[in-house]
């Protein structure tokens, strides 16, 4: 199966572990939209600096710095805030992480004490062994720095699509068609992606197993002189390995490129047909009514729409881990979806000592069953 | 180090070092394309010229697909080197645990060599792919900004320049502090790796003695040091970021309040000094240079997690066997004749105490010879020391009249056959098991060797005969049938020594007597040594050695030790006794 798009099914399921941290991922969001404030306020701070505070000084014969000081007093304010909510929110996405691949670990584990011998039997142990360590860790990229990414770059393509929505409605059309178009052609993309990592995790399973079964008898290997045999047979596991790690990271790794190229192409289709509205005179379609288009008003909007699309792209710089994070849960969930042993009987033996004539259940070890 | 990680790199370099100009090339676009943005918005759009939007427009597709090409390019070439680079790592160390003798296995641990071999190596490669496709990323484009800024403003840009000092700093004593608490939490690993192969491992008296909570408690005991350890270094490692932060705003404040006096003071004159467009421009060149030294940041927070990996596969890189080939080594083994002259053996863990005791031994070739004594009295190190698996400390062994140590290992290991105590079986069919004994075995070859390990009933008894499948660990089969597959395994070899260290102690005491029996009428050349804690298994041994807390206590037939040595003669005693039966 080459193509597989997006394992929603293991994300929702990784997700719903986040659950029981509801409070700090809430102290989590509003953090990032204080970061993502304090540095949006800063690149409006820049025009309002230089048309509220500088130009009406210049000219002048002594010029009053007192108000720029001020407003730099607020600015300062403003970004302490900023600094601090970052910090807040960093440490307590690790507790989130850290905390939910511990939850994931010791439920695992729980789980696998009431799997039937038959199990153990047919999995090699080295593969099962893989899966909490190997298979954990690509959830600590995924939930420590992707997630907190993912809800900051959400919030700010929303403040900005309402901001273009402002502008102009034909232009913001144009942008949503072009990322749509985008989304649809790095779909191959992801599904290929997803594919490799699975291959990855599968062959690196593989390989663990394969490594504990030998180290462990490595004294055998010893005495036959078997280790010739050995350095071969783990030589085609590790180049199997090697091929779909290779594939996996490559097709992930191209995603960001991509998204930049098509951002670029996106302004170039806004600039073309934005100036020539403008200089047409077609009439424009804004929320809050009809417009004459205007030259800065392109310009203000071009500038506007690369603040939509570089949050996109930081995301797809994300990739990798997300992918990879998926394909390690679905064999965490696949070890924990196994029936366990069922325990059907109805009779329990219990230690029993005589008192006064009568069987009594007792504590201690009595050498008794009743 | 970093020496011993390069080795590994090999054909990878050509690749890395495409990954890196690649990304160069890309890094020239991401600046150019900007300031055509720039020139587009500037010169077309506010203009209204609509020849000069579609020939910015043309120059900015024919950019972005230049950059996409060498965006892809790079991409790929730095998946491929950081895989190549994991994968010869790994094989290195697997190569070179092939090599390590059993002291060298016992320093490690098994589940340290499993973590080392798959955990770490991909926290490098993780941390390698990174490094590649970002490390020149960052340095050039604030190379790049700096020196636009110097141009627009020297005072100004000066800002900068103190920041970074303040940065290093504190990226350092995050470094320092966090270093250390890394290395705890692989040593947790490696614990953890183990409670779990324990676990797999004894399946079965886990649950035959229903101590799986046990085992749970055991387990969240060290998951949670992984946790609490883990999350202290992660939280340390995320000061960075509010760090870099909190220097980007400072020097924005800065700007803004020297910018702004510049500009008043030169009356926004271009040729007199700053004009509000350098500032805009130098409030950018800012910006630029914070997003790389946050991409340069996240690189160094992979790389600290990856700096513990990275030493501990270069301490397996780096180990060699304490038991090498000689030069000029011997390659034949005369016969099967053994003789210990004044042997001494401690192990490197535990050197105060001395595990054999001045042995002094000489055994003919053909002997059987058994081995008695209590437990924990040193049997199996000194049979061990025959083919090498550990080095004498004082003395010397000899093996057909040459010092051990003088053969080459292959041709000395492949005369001395060793049934281990701890029968291992690898999974795979019963018969590519006992091809570990000897690769070109016919059929006959294997068949005989299983008959006169008494195997070769209950395997014509299953199902699928010699192409049973065996399970890892050998969990499918009986203990007293592992123990006669590694007997016939041995006796593949057609070994002129012989060494059975109590591998008859899961069979019943008449197999015991008929495998004796086809020993000594099918292997008369072949050197016999057998370990036992059953006297009825070496009775009519031609030798016995009696050994006690690693000293030779006694040596000599049955009869004259049932005389001379009160150990030999407690033991047979108890023996007669448990059975309930005369000899």
């Amino acid at each position: 199966m080459l193509k597989q798009g997006m394992d929603w099914k293991t994300a929702k399921r990784i997700l719903s572990y986040l659950k029981r941290y509801q409070k700090q991922m809430a102290v989590v969001t509003v953090c990032i939209i204080l970061s993502a404030v304090a540095s949006a306020a800063s690149s409006v701070f820049i025009q309002t600096l230089i048309d509220g505070y500088i130009v009406p000084l210049l000219g002048q014969t002594s010029p009053v710095f007192g108000p720029l000081l001020k407003a730099l007093g607020v600015m300062a304010v403003v970004y302490l805030v900023g600094v601090l909510a970052t910090w807040i929110y960093n440490r307590t996405m690790v507790t989130i992480a850290q905390g939910t691949l511990k939850q994931i670990r010791d439920e695992m584990f729980a789980k696998m004490q009431d799997l039937p011998v038959s199990y153990f039997d047919t999995h090699t142990h080295g593969d099962i062994m893989s899966r909490y360590t190997n298979d954990t860790d690509t959830l600590r990229q995924m939930i420590a720095q992707s997630l907190a990414q993912l809800v900051s770059s959400v919030c700010t393509i929303a403040a900005v699509f309402c901001c273009m929505l402002y502008l102009s409605v034909y232009l913001t059309a144009i942008v949503v068609a072009v990322v749509a178009v985008s989304l649809f052609l790095i779909k191959g993309i992801v599904g290929k992606s997803g594919y490799y990592f699975i291959q990855q995790q599968m062959s690196l399973g593989d390989l663990n197993g394969y490594i504990e079964e030998m180290v462990h008898g490595q004294k055998v290997v010893k005495v036959f002189c078997h280790e010739r045999q050995a350095k071969e047979i783990f030589r085609e596991k590790n180049t199997a390995w090697e091929h779909s790690s290779a594939s996996a990271n490559g097709y992930a790794n191209t995603m960001m490129p991509m998204m930049n190229a098509l951002g670029y192409l996106q302004y170039v289709i806004v600039a073309v047909v934005g100036a020539w509205m403008a200089i047409d005179g077609v009439t424009n379609l804004s929320i809050f009514g009809v417009k004459t288009v205007t030259l800065g008003m392109i310009a203000s909007f071009l500038t506007l729409s690369r603040s939509f699309t570089s949050p996109i792209s930081q995301i797809s710089n994300q990739f990798n881990s997300v992918v990879m994070a998926l394909a390690g849960a679905a064999r965490i969930f696949a070890l924990m979806d196994e029936q366990p042993e069922e325990d059907l009987g109805r009779v329990t033996l219990v230690n029993a000592t005589e008192r006064n004539g009568v069987l009594e259940e007792t504590r201690e070890h009595t050498g008794t069953w009743a | 180090m970093i020496k011993t990680l390069w080795k590994s790199l090999r054909e990878y370099k050509k690749t890395s070092l495409l990954t890196i100009g690649l990304t160069l090339f890309e890094v020239v676009f991401e600046i150019v394309i900007p300031l055509c943005m720039a020139e587009l918005i500037d010169r077309g759009v506010e203009q209204g010229e609509m020849n000069l939007v579609l020939k910015y427009g043309l120059a900015l597709v024919v950019f972005a697909l230049l950059q996409l090409m060498t965006g892809m390019g790079s991409a790929l070439a730095a998946a491929r080197s950081a895989a190549g680079f994991a994968a010869n790592l790994r094989q290195d160390m697997y190569d070179n645990v092939q090599t390590f003798s059993f002291s060298n296995i016992d320093k490690f641990s098994t589940s340290s060599i499993v973590t080392r071999l798959t955990t770490d190596v991909t926290n490098v490669q993780n941390a390698y792919q990174m490094l590649i496709k970002l490390a020149m990323r960052g340095p050039f484009m604030i190379l790049f900004a700096m020196v636009v800024s110097f141009r627009i403003n020297r005072g100004i840009s000066l800002v900068f320049l103190a920041l970074i000092p303040v940065l290093g700093i504190g990226l350092i004593l995050i470094v320092r502090t966090v270093h250390p608490i890394f290395q705890k939490v692989f040593e947790n690993y490696d614990r953890l790796n183990n409670v779990v192969q324990e676990n797999l491992r004894g399946v079965r008296v886990v649950k035959s003695f229903h101590q799986q909570s046990k085992e749970i408690e055991k387990f969240d005991r060290v998951s949670e040091r992984i946790y609490q350890d883990f999350a202290k270094a992660e939280r340390l490692i995320s000061l960075n970021t509010p760090l870099l932060q909190f220097c980007l705003y400072l020097s924005m404040l800065l700007i803004s309040w020297l910018g702004a006096k510049a500009i008043v003071a030169s009356g926004n004159n271009a040729a007199l000094g700053l004009t509000t467009g350098d500032l805009t421009a130098l409030f950018s060149y800012a910006i630029q240079i914070l997003m790389s030294l946050m991409m340069l940041s996240m690189v160094f927070a992979m790389m600290t997690i990856a700096q513990s990996s990275a030493e501990r596969i270069s301490e397996l890189l780096q180990e060699t066997s304490d038991i090498q080939n000689p030069k000029d080594p011997v390659r034949q083994v005369r016969d099967g004749s053994i003789c210990y002259q004044n042997v001494d053996f401690v192990y490197a863990s535990k050197a105060g105490k001395k595990v054999i005791d001045q042995a002094n031994v000489t055994i003919q070739a053909g002997q059987t010879v058994g081995i008695i004594g209590g437990t924990g009295s040193s049997k199996s190190s000194f049979v061990q020391l025959i083919p090498r698996l550990y080095d004498v400390s004082a003395g010397a062994v000899l093996v057909g009249g040459v010092d051990v140590r003088r053969y080459d290992l292959d041709t000395l290991r492949n005369a001395v056959a060793m049934v281990l105590q701890k029968n291992e079986l690898f999974s795979g069919t019963i018969r590519e098991n006992l091809r570990w004994g000897n690769e070109n075995a016919t059929e006959e070859e294997m068949q005989e060797a299983c008959r006169l390990a008494c195997a070769d009933e209950f395997i014509s008894a299953m199902p699928k005969g010699y192409d049973t499948h065996i399970e890892q660990g050998g969990t499918n089969v009986s203990g007293g049938q592992k123990q006669r597959l590694c007997i016939a395994r041995a006796l593949l070899k057609n070994p002129k020594i012989l060494i059975l260290d109590d591998s008859t102690s899961a069979v019943d005491t008449k197999t015991d007597a008929l495998i004796q029996k086809a020993f000594a009428e099918y292997l008369p050349q072949t050197t016999k040594i057998i370990i036992a804690q059953r006297i009825s298994s070496v009775q009519h041994a031609d030798q016995i050695i009696v050994l006690d807390d690693g000293k030779i206590s006694a040596i000599g037939k049955h009869e004259e030790l049932l005389k001379e040595s009160a150990i030999y003669r407690e033991v047979f005693e108890s023996q007669q006794k448990g059975s309930g039966c005369h000899a």
